[in-house]
């Protein structure tokens, strides 16, 4: 058992392939088996974020179905191929079902995953806000990551003749 | 004005100088001022010099004499300050028979020879500096500064002349010599010589975690110390600086180096992950701390923040935006300029947004025989400029082979050559692609396999051309194109069995392409599929699934398609039944199972076009795209919903092709 302590100073104690999803956790645990302290995650992002690994933990550790595991095998033979690794079905659902959050809650998961270097929760819940910008405007996009416009009304004109076609509906 | 500044706690050091020499009682202070800038021959370095502090009695041995400047030469040999006197002594142990006569005065050092020592001293010179600054009636004291004082800028006081200012400075530095003990005082007011009430020194901001880092930092420091030496130049030379000028490129370089400090960390990733590793090895504990400074470091970049702690950084931001499709990213260009930057030239970026939009945003229509392809949106977020397939050379001059990535290959004629090229519809790019001169044959087909390295972020593909041998031949000449290489690196025949070709709508799935044959009538045997391995060449043919599942009759319609990314599959239209079946090959029971249907409901049997199945996004999932007679569908398997995308395609038996909104540039050689 690892033990994890939260920036507000809550202990979580969690097995060693739970933690161990968070690759910054396996390469400090090889050689000290105590606590660890996590100084910029609260507890309420702990326990997300512990929740998510114990999740990824149960089903990477047990074989899928013989098809997909064959798939699997298949896809790790050609290394290189960028396609996505076979996932299980049941566990994309979960994944969609732990994303269902606000958009605060889901930045500091990302932050959370980022330090912890779990790159799978990090590409998830980007891709998690990614929906959801989708299709925005420029302005909207503007206000939710709180980024200034530094073009002038002239230059943001220009920019908008210049690309009408993508301004106009299909 | 000169009064003003000795006025202020900062030159209380300068009114101690007469009373130094009562009231020295640290004589253990580092003698390191012995090594004068006047004698060019010294060590410059004599900070480093052990401090000898021994009372010249414990010397024992012969003494001699030399000239000063060969003392300063060799500093170890100072020893100490004359606990009385409060003077610098030197005591030289050494052959007592060459002795030479010292000057009685060194650029205002007095310099006395006793028997065991020699005395330095600047009384003279401290009371010349007080008398050439007006303090000569000034009162003494006992303490040169006040313990812990704390200088801070003085918003109501005057401007002092900082020339003079300087030349104060510049005197007590010279008596340092001999007064090493004031060197902390002198050193506190000589902090604000550009300007005496401004704090001119700067404290280090952040430590560098990597030579990276390290060399940004270094790299404005430069930049500020080049304009710092700049004004002070021009000063000397009496010419004002041009402030505009000096800002103007001190904005240029600023610009250069936020440029040269994005490459540098987009480059550094690597040395930071090796840094880490090193540090998890040293010292567990410290690494999670250390992670999250680079945490932070990569923030530094370029970070937005908002007021509720909603924080990405850049390339948090960079890959959200890289799950959008092109048509979105063209609109958000308008978000601000590092972002419209980003987007247009950000390569890195292009095949990040490549790699994640490989959903078919919409079916091309192509009908090389009577018509100019058309295009149908699938996602409304995606899209290309208005005109941008009319741009292909016009119907006799082209052939489009495939479409793969946001690129459509087409073979382009000119009037004596053939060439590939590839072509991304939303950049209005186009690319040729080295062929071979005897390759653009009629019938030739194109399979394209697209493969990445997130390590690297390369992202190449790999194009398997073929081409037929001669008219009505069963043999095709495979050639494959490597991308990253711009080679072609294969050339070999292939037999492909006893039915047509087929080739419509290929797909390639971990690393093998797959292709249906025909199901004409007219043809003897049963269908298949066959498959080609790219790396090795190797060929299989697969069956049709078993005919008490509903077997492949005559002139009904095959394709091939990935299902959800994962999984080989086999579009079955039944026409007797007009039904669309799809089957999911097993590899290990080297057999079809069904997957899901769809029943098309028809009076009477009609023929579809070329079918594609394909992901067709988050929202529709998996869908079909099929034409009856001039009219097409889209179908979507999630859904369960059919949709008409037109009612006029031009011709009857028309091909679709999925097409992905991306970003992604071809290599070879840019036309038009």
């Amino acid at each position: 058992m690892i033990k994890l302590v939260s920036g507000d100073g809550a202990e979580f104690e969690v097995e060693e392939e739970v933690a161990f999803q968070s690759k910054i956790i396996k390469d400090i645990v090889a050689d000290a088996d105590d606590v660890i302290p996590l100084p910029t995650v609260s507890s309420k992002v702990l326990i997300q974020v512990i929740e998510y690994c114990r999740k990824h933990a149960a089903v990477n550790s047990f074989p899928l179905s013989p098809s997909s595991s064959a798939a699997a095998a298949a896809s790790s033979s050609s290394s290189i191929s960028y396609s996505k690794p076979v996932s299980d079905p049941a566990l994309r659902a979960w994944d969609n079902e732990f994303v269902k959050l606000n958009n605060s809650s889901l930045f500091d998961i990302v932050i959370a995953a980022n330090y912890l270097d779990i790159e799978e929760l990090v590409d998830l819940v980007l891709e998690t806000v990614a929906d959801r910008i989708k299709g925005k405007q420029a302005q909207e996009i503007r206000r939710q990551f709180n980024i200034e416009n530094d073009f002038t009304p002239e230059e943001e004109e220009a920019l908008r003749r210049e690309n009408s076609w993508a301004f106009q509906n299909n | 004005m000169v009064v003003d500044a000795f006025d202020t706690d900062e030159v209380i050091a300068a009114t101690d100088i007469e009373a130094a020499a009562e009231d020295v009682t640290t004589p253990t202070v580092t003698v390191a001022g012995a090594s004068s800038p006047s004698t060019p021959s010294s060590n410059t370095n004599t900070t480093s010099s052990p401090s000898i502090t021994n009372s010249p009695e414990s010397y024992e041995g012969p003494v001699r004499f030399r000239s000063i400047a060969d003392i300063y030469a060799n500093t170890e040999e100072v020893v100490g300050i004359d606990e009385e006197e409060g003077e610098v002594m030197i005591v030289i142990s050494e052959d007592p028979h060459v002795i030479k006569k010292l000057q009685p005065r060194l650029v205002g050092i007095e310099v006395e020879q006793q028997k065991s020592r020699i005395l330095l001293r600047q009384s003279a010179y401290a009371k010349k500096i007080l008398s050439q600054f007006k303090m000569t009636d000034c009162n003494s004291t006992k303490h040169s500064m006040e313990p812990k004082t704390q200088l801070h800028k003085d918003l109501e006081g005057t401007q002092v002349n900082a020339t003079e200012y300087r030349r104060i400075i510049g005197c007590l530095r010279y008596l340092l010599h001999t007064r090493a003990n004031l060197s902390y005082y002198v050193g506190m007011a000589s902090r604000y010589m550009e300007r005496p009430i401004i704090m001119h020194h700067k404290k280090q901001k952040t430590v560098a975690l990597s030579s990276c880092e390290a060399e940004f930092m270094a790299a404005t420091t430069a930049a500020y110390h080049a304009l710092w030496l700049r004004s002070l130049a021009s000063e000397l030379i009496g010419v004002e600086p041009k402030s505009e000028e000096i800002t103007k490129e001190f904005e240029e370089r600023k610009i250069e180096l936020e440029a040269k400090a994005l490459e540098i960390y987009q480059a550094s990733d690597a040395d930071i992950k090796i840094e880490r590793y090193l540090i998890v090895t040293e010292d567990s504990m410290h690494a999670l701390s250390m992670a999250n400074h680079n945490l932070q470091l990569g923030n530094n970049t370029a970070t937005y923040t908002t007021n509720n702690q909603e924080i990405l950084n850049y390339d948090q931001l960079a890959e959200v935006f890289s799950y959008l499709p092109a048509k979105n990213l063209f609109r958000l260009q308008l978000v601000s300029k590092s972002l419209k930057n980003m987007i247009t030239s950000d390569r890195l970026f292009h095949l990040m947004q490549s790699y994640h939009n490989t959903d078919a945003a919409a079916a091309i229509l192509v009908d090389n025989n009577y018509s100019r392809p058309q295009l149908f949106i699938l996602d409304p977020d995606a899209g290309i400029p208005r005109a941008a397939l009319d741009i292909l050379p016009a119907y006799g001059y082209s052939e489009i082979l495939c479409s793969a990535g946001g690129l459509i290959f087409y073979m382009k004629k000119d009037t004596i050559s053939y060439s590939i090229c590839a072509y991304n519809p939303v950049l209005c790019d186009s690319w040729i692609i080295p062929t071979p001169s005897d390759g653009g044959t009629p019938y030739s087909r194109l399979a394209v396999e697209f493969m990445g390295d997130s390590g690297t972020g390369d992202y190449n593909y790999k194009l398997v051309y073929f081409t037929p041998e001669e008219d009505w031949s069963n043999i095709y000449r495979c050639r494959v194109y490597d991308s990253a290489a711009q080679v072609w690196t294969r050339d070999e025949m292939i037999h492909h069995g006893c039915r047509d070709f087929g080739f419509h709508n290929p797909v390639v799935h971990r690393g093998t392409v797959f292709w249906a044959s025909d199901c004409s009538r007219y043809i003897a045997g049963d269908p298949y599929v066959m498959s080609y391995e790219i790396a090795t060449g190797a060929m299989e043919f697969l069956a049709m699934p078993e005919p008490d599942d509903g077997a492949v009759e005559s002139d009904d319609d095959i394709g091939v398609a990935v299902w959800e990314k994962s999984w080989l599959c086999l579009v079955h239209y039944r026409r007797r039944s007009g039904t669309f079946t799809v089957w999911r090959w097993s590899t290990t029971g080297h057999s079809w199972a069904k997957l899901n249907e769809f029943v098309y409901s028809l009076e009477k049997a009609e023929s579809v076009g070329r079918m594609l199945v394909c992901d067709g996004g988050k929202e529709k999932g998996m869908v079909l795209v099929f034409s009856v007679k001039f009219e097409a569908y889209v179908y979507s398997f999630r859904q369960r919903d059919l949709k008409r995308l037109t009612t006029s395609t031009g011709s009857y038996y028309p091909t679709f092709m999925a097409y992905a909104n991306t970003l992604q540039p071809a290599s070879g050689r840019l036309i038009n």
